[in-house]
């Protein structure tokens, strides 16, 4: 099995069609509908090469989840790229400031992310 | 005086009326954009269940497709382990085939060398057959020389008795000598004629050799096409893996490309939740200008205007398309920055 990526977003379809795309090229995929629940997999055990979070979503936002996970020990290098609508250069600013990897705008196409996450992940 | 103030009574009245009825009106603004906000709802619903309907079959052609693929693939293994097997039959095959073929040649030389003195002894007893006619003629004319012998001893009588015994015994020696040359010719002879049937037998098996050699060397023949077609089929095979193979990439990048285009919904459904939002703050907005109509003393007065509640929606927007939209009716520029690249690594 190839490495595994934490999908984050509160969209179902997002998260289906991110994984779909992910588990086609090989990768082994968790997901979690917020930053809550995502911190909650990565505190009982859960161990992903990558996140991918949404920024807008309830409960416990993307900027929030990576200040937390960057916080978490075994985390800080864990690379976190953000996949959002949103477009606030503040808070794609912001993203940076707390350690993310990269930001994507949605909609990307499934090659052109494969092709970002093999950049960030190297031997993937 | 009168009239003015019958006409202004009427007026207020009227005036009443007309608030009343603005009131209700804006009143059932609510439940209408109640049912304008759950049809909003109920389309994000409808594509939402259709965008999932249709990930699933996507998935499930690309399960099929690699199905496909690792069906092939395995057909290829057992294909090539077959190939292996077939190509290590074929070395032992060769090797056996060879060890054959030079027993077939040792025997055949056997036989060529034994039928090749046999041939030459038949012609050595053969000239035998000379010598023993000679002792035979030898014993013919020993026998008349005994007889001519035995005449003249008969002829001298008493004296030529013991000449007649010696004559006599001369006679028994040439018959004798006679027989046995008879005897030797007879054995000459039989021998003779086994020997022909044994070069005859020689000859016909050289023939079953060759025959035999011209049969393995057919097989051989035929064992090589056989593996070169096997070698052949299965290099086609490959190469209708590989082209399998390669459409298989082409559709999972298609299938991803896709994947990613059906993100739309996810782009369509926060900006018909913002339209949501927009049409909740309206209902609230109109629910408390209905209020203020019934109001005594109510001096037109507002806690927010319509243009500012849309103003304030400006900070719900997340995507630039959103703010666009607003500028474009609003006016003036867009706020939230310039558009960002759609990827960026840090």
């Amino acid at each position: 099995m190839g490495k595994t990526i934490l999908i984050v977003d509160d969209s179902a379809t997002m998260i289906l069609s991110v994984k779909s795309t992910l588990e086609m090229n090989g990768f082994s995929v968790e997901t979690a509908n917020d930053g809550v629940q995502a911190l909650g997999k990565l505190k009982s055990g859960s161990k992903p090469d990558l996140i991918i979070t949404d920024v807008n979503m309830p409960n416990m936002d993307g900027l929030e989840l990576i200040r937390n996970v960057k916080l978490l020990p075994g985390f800080r290098f864990t690379p976190i790229l953000t996949l959002t609508t949103e477009s606030q250069t503040a808070k794609r600013d912001e993203a940076k400031k707390l350690g993310a990897t990269g930001w994507l705008v949605k909609p990307v196409s499934g090659p052109d992310l494969v092709k970002v996450i093999k950049q960030v992940l190297p031997g993937a | 005086m009168f009239f003015g103030s019958r006409h202004s009574a009427r007026a207020c009245e009227r005036s009443d009326h007309l608030l009343a009825v603005v009131g209700k009106e804006l009143e059932n603004l609510s439940p209408f954009f109640a049912v304008m906000h759950q049809q909003l709802d109920g389309a994000v619903q409808e594509t939402e269940t259709g965008v999932l309907a249709v990930i699933d079959r996507i998935n499930s052609v690309h399960g099929l497709s690699c199905d496909q693929v690792d069906h092939l693939k395995k057909s290829m293994g057992q294909c090539v382990a077959l190939m292996g097997v077939i190509d290590q039959q074929g070395k032992q095959n060769e090797k056996m085939i060879a060890i054959i073929y030079q027993e077939m040649q040792r025997h055949a030389n056997e036989v060529r060398i034994s039928m090749e003195r046999s041939q030459t002894l038949s012609r050595e007893v053969k000239a035998l057959q000379g010598i023993v006619d000679s002792i035979a003629d030898i014993a013919s004319q020993t026998n008349l020389l005994a007889l001519n012998a035995a005449i003249e001893a008969a002829h001298a009588g008493s004296a030529g008795a013991g000449f007649g015994v010696v004559a006599a015994e001369v006679k028994n020696l040439s018959v004798r000598a006679a027989d046995s040359a008879g005897e030797i010719a007879r054995k000459i002879n039989e021998l003779s004629k086994r020997m022909e049937a044994d070069v005859a037998a020689g000859e016909q098996s050289m023939m079953g050799v060759r025959e035999s050699t011209e049969v393995l060397k057919a097989l051989v023949q035929s064992i090589s096409d056989l593996e070169s077609r096997f070698n052949g089929a299965s290099g086609e095979m490959r190469q209708i893996i590989e082209h399998v193979q390669t459409s298989n990439d082409g559709l999972v990048s298609q299938l991803a490309e896709a994947l990613g285009q059906i993100q739309f919904q996810d782009v369509v459904r926060q900006r018909v939740e913002q339209v949501g939002k927009a049409l909740q703050d309206l209902t609230e907005h109109t629910q408390m200008v209905a209020g203020k109509l019934t109001e005594d003393g109510w001096d037109g007065a507002l806690d927010s205007t319509l243009e500012s509640r849309l103003d304030q929606h400006i900070g719900g927007y997340v995507m630039n398309s959103q703010r666009d939209a607003h500028a474009a009716v609003r006016g003036g520029s867009r706020q939230g920055g310039a558009d960002g690249p759609a990827i960026e690594l840090f």
